[in-house]
């Protein structure tokens, strides 16, 4: 209903005359508010909708007067105001004239002056105290890093600051409600928004207060250095919610007092629903996790599904980013979300960072340390940042990034050799750390297929120094005793699969230092009498660094045989024989070199002076003998078992046209969990309806696979594996171990890994002859012909490997990468012989058998008991002869041929 | 109408009225101008609408009524009133001497004519200490 200021006005009017009462007394105010209920109800019934003085008189003559108020209606309640009278009453109208809903203002105590000291505190510990916490925290995650995340969310951000903001505003209507006097009329709407507000703010002041709690006394010993300010907040605001609303309530009529209490539990519950809203989820998602760890398949199985249903993904990277040692304790009671705290809190069980990577693997099907780590986990963001540890330093893992170490530059200069098919490149990689610690570089390589490292240098003040080249054991604990304890200069490169090394090197010096080292690899051209052929790069399979997007791998190739760079290097300048461009780190996996052999000689001996050879037989011969046509009548059937863990979803087509030309020799077979690790597929449909879900252990399946190979003992299956990471250490490597080492039926295990990351099924079986490495699929084909070459390879060279005292008189001497070769590929066929497990450090390559290592000073060589390495003989690029210097080198050659002196074969080689 | 006839109606109204009031509250709760066009409805009471409302508040001061807003579909908003715990035992009194006094009352005929044999009891005792 539309009062009129003047009705308003007849109405006190009416009031005060009939009741003898002052404004400020309780019962003038009940009987304003019952005559204007009746005047509004007697009128509205009248259908008129705005109140006149006419009108309201009318009605005021009907209701009459209080025949009894002469007596008793004396109303002795001492007023401090002036009499309603001096009041200049105003009715409230909006833009439109209409009378906006209002009370007259009557508090019940006598008005007080809103204090100086009270307004400052109530600014600095409910307004700017939160606003600063809040702003803190979004920008150094100080709480985030230490105990939990109190704003995972953007949703989180906005009910926090909905606090200052809340307290703003209602501080602006006290001083309002203060500034008026007795009689005016307060906006109803007003009112309510603030008591609204106000509810809706009480569950989450109390909720952050809650969580805030247990770390309050020591955040009131961290006052002394003023961030302990920063976690009392919620318990400032706490105390700060009940001197605003109490604050207001004095202003407040008891009728409206009613009203406002409605708007506050309004509040309240709008408040307590969002909370309830928004935490829920993560404390299912904190209780999946907690199931997922359990140790019965099933409800581990339930409890991975429901993670990825209220995701928990974000809490298990953070997690994963902990350090072990520390998660074991309190740090693994903590979580990401507030609910997460809140439910490991009163948990008993406490995740450790092994078990949070292994579940976001299994929940994502990504390796946590392909991801960035969290803001605010280890390692990552916060003032304290800088400090903290590299928990997996020296250890055997790459493990999660490194904040502020990454790849400063990379350069690969690559010389491939006609006669003996071989290539050999040398990477030189530095790296930056921009951090106030030194850090530790880890990175797992993949290799050319078939390639080995034969060389590891390290510069050290300036100066290049060369390997030492020893057993796997003596190299780690050397790198171990100098890089973790000694905190010196090593680096160390092992074996750690199929065609992949790691390496790892330490320390990367502080505040903007480099660590620069060269990483020689040799690797054969092709296993076959082809003309021609593509050689791919090393590549970073894993890395606990960063590489920028200006970063550019800088290639030089050169060689005896034509080479031609990818459509895709724009940039290449080459001509016949060499070769120079450079492309961003993403494209170093699917690049390659073409190389071609313009004027084929067919197949002709190869020697070379073989330098680490100590009799005097050391020239060293190879025979590629007639081609060997392999039994081809039979093919060998395959069994296809793929990873469908989510991140091999996006290689769907290429395993479709593996499928759709699938010759019925194929069967093909996906990698699932529990409770059955292998289903089949018998169409490209199938194929794509199957949804590729989290991170899958390929373990059960490559065993039942291994069981079914070996149902047909005549003509045993292989096994080809497309796969993606395995980034964990499941258990069940030790069966798998077991089955390739006790079966008497030898099924080869043929891998493709189309992902990149970690592989520990890889580095388990490193070094097991069935266990063999596939080619790097770059194109859409790669696999058919991969699944080709399997089930009906093509023939190969038959190398015969002789030795001789002087310089063969057929054959062409050729560099002596053939040497490492030699030792490579005799070490690969001995792996389990005692007298052989010398010889590939001896060749200054790394093997499963052994691994090279740089130390800074010829006494941690002695400590360590390793020789100390020379330069002599180390692997190098050679220059590209001038014409006339092959001329010298042919008469040189045939002169020593005529003095041949044979020796016995030592080893055929059936690459 | 004379002066004591005012005064008496004004004095036993006022009465009633608020146990009126209590009454009209007794088994629901009505809002303000149901409740005083309830009041003011009753045959015989001849009270005026301003006069219940002072009632009212001062019932409600004496915690005998409370009150509570409410919106309204219908129109404005409305406050009811409703019985407290104590207006109701206050009623529970009211109704036992009010029905005890209409009830005495009622009886005043009853009464009279045992007050008449105490009387003519009295006369002939008179007449007789008269004759001595």
């Amino acid at each position: 209903m539309e009062w009129t200021s003047q009705a308003r006005q007849t109405l006190h009017d009416h009031v005060k005359k009939s009741t003898n009462l002052t404004p400020t007394s309780e019962i003038y105010n009940d009987i304003f508010t019952d005559l204007t209920a009746h005047v509004e109800e007697e009128l509205h019934q009248k259908g008129l909708r705005k109140i006149s003085s006419e009108s309201l008189q009318t009605v005021l003559d009907s209701i009459g007067h209080d025949e009894f108020h002469e007596s008793e209606n004396q109303d002795t309640t001492p007023s401090a105001e002036p009499p309603l009278a001096n009041q200049n009453l105003v009715t409230p109208l909006d833009s439109k004239g209409k009378e906006i809903p209002h009370f007259n203002y009557s508090p019940k105590q006598s008005k007080r002056k809103f204090k100086v000291f009270n307004t400052f505190c109530a600014w600095l510990f409910t307004i700017f105290l939160p606003a600063v916490a809040l702003f803190t925290e979004l920008n150094l995650h100080e709480s985030r890093s230490i105990f939990f995340d109190p704003i995972p969310t953007w949703m989180h951000v906005i009910l926090i600051a909905l606090v200052p903001i809340t307290f703003l505003v209602v501080s602006r209507y006290r001083e309002h409600l203060n500034n008026i006097s007795h009689g005016e009329s307060i906006n109803i709407r007003k009112l309510k928004t603030m008591k609204a507000l106000l509810g809706f703010t009480l569950p989450v002041i109390t909720y952050y207060f809650i969580l805030f709690l247990p770390i309050t006394p020591v955040a009131i010993i961290g006052c002394i250095f003023l961030l302990g300010f920063l976690p009392l907040a919620p318990l400032f605001c706490f105390i700060g919610w009940f001197r605003a609303n109490s604050a207001i309530s004095n202003f407040i009529d008891k009728p409206h007092q009613i009203i406002s209490r409605k708007w506050l539990r309004y509040g309240l519950i709008a408040g307590l629903l969002s909370l309830v809203a928004l935490e829920t989820p993560a404390y299912f998602a904190q209780k999946a996790i907690t199931d997922a760890i359990s140790s019965d398949e099933e409800t581990s199985q339930q409890g991975i599904e429901n993670i990825r249903r209220y995701g928990g993904e974000d809490s298990l990277l953070h997690f994963s980013y902990h350090g072990e040692g520390r998660s074991r304790g309190f740090a693994g009671k903590l979580g990401k979300n507030p609910a997460h705290w809140v439910y490991n809190f009163f948990s008993s069980r406490s995740i450790s960072s092994k078990q949070a990577r292994t579940l976001y693997y299994q929940v994502t099907g990504i390796p946590f340390n392909s991801v960035k780590p969290p803001k605010g986990a280890n390692g990552n963001q916060g003032i304290l940042s800088d400090w903290t540890w590299d928990e997996d330093h020296g250890g055997d893992e790459v493990a999660g990034r490194t904040k502020g170490l990454s790849m400063h530059s990379s350069r690969m200069d690559m010389h491939v050799d006609d006669e003996s098919r071989l290539g050999y490149v040398e990477w030189i990689i530095e790296f930056k750390n921009t951090q106030s610690l030194a850090k530790e570089a880890r990175m797992q390589i993949a290799l050319p297929h078939n390639g080995f490292v034969s060389k590891l240098t390290l510069w050290v003040n300036g100066e290049e120094r060369p390997a030492a080249f020893s057993t796997v054991g003596k190299v780690k604990a050397a790198y171990k005793k100098i890089a973790v304890q000694q905190r010196k200069d090593p680096v160390l490169v092992n074996v750690s699969g199929a065609d992949r090394v790691m390496l790892q090197c330490f320390p990367v010096p502080a505040n903007g230092g480099l660590m620069k080292m060269k990483v020689g690899i040799t690797f054969p051209l092709s296993d076959t009498d082809s003309a021609s052929g593509n050689i791919h790069f090393p590549y970073i399979a894993e890395r606990n660094f960063g590489i920028g997007e200006d970063l550019k791998h800088e290639i030089y190739a050169q060689g005896n045989l034509q080479i031609t760079a990818p459509e895709s290097a724009k940039d290449s300048s080459g001509n016949m024989n060499t070769l120079q461009y450079a492309f961003a780190n993403p494209a170093l996996k699917t690049q390659y070199i073409a190389w071609k052999d313009l004027t084929p000689s067919g197949r002709s001996d190869v020697w070379t002076i073989d330098p680490f050879h100590d009799g005097d037989d050391k020239y060293l011969t190879r025979q590629t003998s007639e081609h060997i046509s392999l039994n081809q009548t039979q093919k060998t059937p395959i069994i296809v078992v793929i990873d469908s863990s989510s991140s091999m979803h996006k290689w769907k087509p290429i395993i479709a046209k593996l499928i759709e030309n699938n010759t019925a020799d194929i069967d093909f077979y996906l990698a699932g969990s529990y409770p059955e690790p292998l289903v089949s597929i018998k169409s490209v449909d199938q194929l794509e309806t199957t949804k590729f879900v989290g991170g899958i252990d390929n373990i059960p399946a490559l065993r039942k696979a291994l069981l079914l190979a070996k149902e047909n003992k005549k003509n045993p299956s292989s096994i080809l594996w497309i796969h993606g990471a395995q980034p964990i250490r499941f258990p069940s490597i030790a069966g798998l171990e077991q089955d390739l080492e006790r079966s008497l039926t030898r099924v080869p295990i043929y891998n493709v890994a189309l992902e990149d990351g970690a592989n520990f099924v890889l580095e388990a079986l490193k070094g097991n002859p069935q266990f063999k490495g596939g080619t790097r699929v770059v194109n859409e084909s790669d696999l058919v012909h991969m699944a080709q070459s399997i089930s009906q390879p093509l023939p190969k060279n038959q190398y015969t490997w002789t030795r001789s005292a002087s310089p063969p008189v057929n054959g062409i001497r050729v560099w002596d990468q053939l040497a490492r070769k030699w030792a490579y590929t005799t070490t690969m066929q001995h792996l389990k012989e005692p007298e052989f497990a010398s010889l590939p450090a001896h060749y200054q390559l790394v093997t499963p058998l052994s691994g090279a290592v740089v130390l800074e000073t010829k006494q941690q060589y002695i400590e360590t008991g390793l020789n100390i390495p020379t330069s002599t003989n180390a692997a190098a690029i050679p220059s590209i002869p001038e014409p006339s210097s092959s001329l010298l080198i042919l008469i040189g050659a045939l002169m020593t041929s005529m003095r041949r002196n044979r020796c016995q074969i030592v080893v055929t080689d059936f690459q | 109408m004379t002066e004591f006839y005012d005064n008496w109606t004004k004095q036993v109204r006022k009465g009633i009225i608020e146990y009126c009031i209590l009454a009209t509250l007794e088994n629901d709760e009505l809002y303000g101008y149901a409740l005083v066009k309830t009041i003011t409805s009753l045959p015989g009471l001849q009270v005026a609408e301003g006069t219940i409302y002072p009632l009212l508040s001062r019932l409600k001061k004496q915690a005998l009524l409370s009150s509570r807003l409410q919106e309204s579909h219908e129109g404005p908003a409305r406050k009811y009133y409703l019985l407290t715990e104590a207006g109701e035992k206050q009623l529970g009194l009211m109704h036992l001497y009010f029905d005890g006094m209409l009830k005495g009352i009622g009886q005043i005929e009853s009464v009279k004519s045992q007050l008449d044999l105490t009387s003519k009891t009295s006369t002939s005792a008179a007449k007789n200490s008269n004759k001595k």
